[in-house]
């Protein structure tokens, strides 16, 4: 078997990647998956610290291109220049660190990047909201290379799943890790207050291990770490999706799109969110979901008074269509295919 | 009634057309004076003195245009003054106001601006001179929340000037509410004017022509647009839509975020490949050339837009409007043109498909499109009444 010349490859990198979970190592094997489909041939690095590649830069020589997962994958690299095309998924252009040294080793380290950024080919933001973060923090925009492309995933498997308003307790997903700016507490809270406003037994799943304390009318599941299939089927039988983030830009944390809403929405699962970050982008009011100004019981209570059987018949509906229309990684296969840089 | 407009830039733009076409509703008997700013030398009004000429002449008879010289470095200040020179800008704002007093503005009966640029020196002009005629301050955008006009604004809550604050559309005018001060607000929707000869949709055309008419400034969205049709040109080929043509011009001068804008554009040309489609910038041609031309019309603005001018001269012209439909464009794309929500550009390919392959669909909404834009018409004169009525 004749192995392909680099000359003719596109190299890859990422912070992440399978057996590791998470969304970056989602979205690689998903750009894996896409150039193995468009048979563009491609070698995968996987790095682990930014220390590492500073250390030892990526050779780039006898490559055509390159994408970077994540951006700091391109910022230490040796050899030819080759274009270069950036993912921005939302945070990470915050260059914050909770470590006061690598905070300050960014904040020293962010001019250089941002001019590097400038220069590279291609740069995708997956919101608006996240391209005006990284403007405001003194990059300079250029239409011709900087792109904002909503994420697309892998919608293999998707299918309708009709769910009844007033069928059984009314059940609420909250997919997304503990930490502070994802807001299960405001999950659980709203859940309360839901109960208090309808009278009617409410059950939440979380993907936490942690616990809350008995609340009437309110069934709390702690999923933990539910297998992919597990949680597929937990979704889908959802009324609806949470999404509730808080916008911790100054903690270095915001929701850059909401993933999460787009794998409710392989199943029609409409998801509910807070107008923060990049969420109002990807929810559209009565298309894939609603947004939610606070999970207060009287804005609870506005949001559920709204929903008739009938209506959220078609809004699982039009959640299931809207997501395999215009969220599958055929987006990637479009802009790929067309990358002068890459072109077969 | 002896009326001065100012007009607020040199340039022919949508701004400029909207006001000429609302002069022509007004009462022909009055007197109007039409001050038009210059920067350097006065033939930069030639294109805007023709078209005032020949839209107006034949039936004012009391009407004159005067050349007024604006500072060119103030002209230029963006609106968010990001390139401001404070220093600079205060002198040239000192120096107008002494060139004004040449000009016996006390002589009117009422004080009309189209816009910020000449809105503000008029206002501080009259205020000073302690002028208690109507000033109306017709605002062609939604009024800047940022320094330095949000500090400008205030200024509105103790003006002695009889102020009348006017907005392209319900949307403007709602955020007119915020700022108004002293002021009263009037909705004031753009009249058609143009005359646009209405087209049929022929459904059996073999190849369709995509339309986007706008200034070329990043907020208009044209970059957004030339990504779809490069990312999906295959799939608008099948369809007959191999081509787009891009009418429009950095017009207005002003330094900002549109610098180097077309140049980003032809740039973002070479970035991806568009074998199957050709592109073409058109700068000078009439609106009823371009709605003669184009099948369909995309108004692709990214910000919300206080009225869309360009979709009102669609709808009279028979050409489907595809629209982001944010703010004030709403009020027309929601009556007969086909809205998309922003960045989903099989959104925006499956709308095209909609239009070219459901013929009869695409005759029905062009004609509540036409009967929308009559309706804004109608809107325009009893407007234009009801604001002179208060004056």
């Amino acid at each position: 078997m004749t192995s392909t010349p680099s000359a003719q490859k596109v190299l890859i990198t990422t912070p992440d990647y399978y057996p590791k979970l998470g969304g970056l190592s989602r979205f690689t094997q998903n750009i894996e998956h896409v150039l193995t489909k468009l048979k563009i041939p491609y070698d995968l690095h996987v790095w682990n610290r930014y220390q590492d590649l500073i250390a030892s830069p990526i050779s780039t020589n006898a490559y055509k291109a390159m994408i970077n997962i994540h951006f700091l994958g391109g910022m230490s690299t040796q050899g030819a220049q080759i274009p270069v095309l950036n993912f921005f998924h939302g945070s990470e252009i915050l260059f914050y660190s909770p470590n006061f040294f690598k905070h300050m080793i960014k904040k020293i380290q962010k001019n250089r990047m941002l001019r590097k950024i400038e220069a590279d080919d291609l740069n995708i933001f997956i919101s608006e909201y996240t391209l005006e973060k990284i403007k405001s923090l003194g990059f300079r925009q250029n239409v011709a290379s900087d792109l904002i492309v909503h994420n697309g995933i892998d919608c293999h498997g998707a299918r309708f799943v009709s769910r009844e308003l007033n069928a059984g307790p009314f059940t609420l997903i909250c997919v997304a890790r503990d930490v502070p700016h994802k807001n299960l507490d405001g999950a659980v809270s709203l859940a309360k207050n839901l109960y208090r406003a309808i009278q009617r037994p409410i059950k939440l799943m979380l993907t936490t291990t942690r616990t809350w304390p008995v609340s009437e009318g309110v069934e709390l599941v702690s999923l933990g770490t539910p297998s992919h299939d597990s949680l597929k089927k937990f979704v889908s039988e959802a009324h609806y999706n949470l999404l509730l983030s808080l916008d911790h830009s100054k903690l270095g944390f915001f929701e850059g799109f909401g993933l999460s809403a787009l794998e409710a929405g392989m199943f029609g699962t409409p998801t509910l969110a807070f107008p923060t970050g990049g969420l109002p982008e990807n929810i559209h009011h009565g298309i894939n979901g609603h947004l939610i100004q606070s999970n207060h019981i009287h804005d609870v209570e506005a949001w559920f008074q709204q929903l008739t059987e009938i209506n959220y018949r078609a809004l699982r509906v039009s959640t299931f269509e809207h997501t395999i229309a215009n969220h599958s990684l055929e987006i990637y296969e479009k802009i790929l295919t067309n990358w002068q840089a890459i072109r077969l | 009634m002896k009326l001065a407009i100012y007009f607020n830039s040199p340039s022919l733009g949508g701004a400029e057309r909207s006001m000429v076409h609302q002069i022509a509703l007004m009462p022909k008997n009055w007197k109007i004076s039409v001050f038009v700013p210059y920067l350097e030398v006065v033939s930069e009004i030639t294109e805007l003195d023709a078209f005032l000429r020949k839209t107006l002449f034949a039936t004012f008879p009391f009407i004159e245009i005067i050349p007024l010289q604006y500072p060119a470095a103030l002209y230029s200040q963006s609106r968010f003054g990001s390139q401001a020179k404070l220093f600079e800008v205060g002198l040239d704002l000192l120096h107008f106001q002494l060139h004004l007093r040449h000009f016996n503005l006390q002589q009117y009966d009422a004080h009309w601006c189209n816009g910020n640029k000449i809105g503000l020196p008029l206002f501080l002009f009259l205020e000073k001179e302690k002028c208690r005629r109507p000033f109306v301050w017709h605002f062609r955008d939604y009024p800047e929340s940022r320094f330095p006009y949000s500090a400008i604004w205030k200024l509105f809550a103790h003006t002695r000037l009889p102020l009348f604050l006017v907005g392209n559309s319900d949307s403007v005018c709602s955020v007119l509410k915020t700022i108004k001060g002293r002021g009263q607000i009037f909705r004031l929707y753009n009249p058609a004017g143009e005359s646009l000869k209405f087209r049929p949709w022929d459904g059996n055309k073999k190849n369709f022509k995509m339309g986007l008419v706008s200034m070329l400034a990043p907020w208009k969205g044209l970059h957004i647009a030339i990504q779809y049709h490069q990312w999906l040109a295959k799939e608008l080929s099948t369809l007959g839509v191999k081509e787009v043509c891009i009418y429009g011009a950095n017009i207005y001068r002003t330094k900002g975020e549109h610098d180097n804008y077309a140049h980003s554009l032809r740039d973002l040309l070479d970035k991806f490949t568009h074998e199957t489609c050709r592109f073409e910038f058109i700068t000078n041609a009439s609106p009823p050339e371009i709605f003669s031309n184009i099948d369909i019309l995309f108004h692709s603005s990214l910000r919300p837009e206080p009225f869309g001018r360009v979709i009102l001269e669609a709808y009279m012209s028979g050409v489907p409007v595809i629209s982001f439909s944010e703010g004030g464009a709403a009020e027309l794309v929601n009556f007969g043109g086909y809205p998309i929500l922003k960045h989903h550009p099989f959104a925006y390919y499956s709308v095209i498909k909609d239009i070219i392959e459901n013929g009869d669909r695409t005759s029905c909404k062009i004609e509540q499109a036409r009967a929308r834009g009559e309706e804004i018409n109608t809107y325009a004169k009893s407007d234009m009444e009801k604001l002179i009525r208060n004056f």
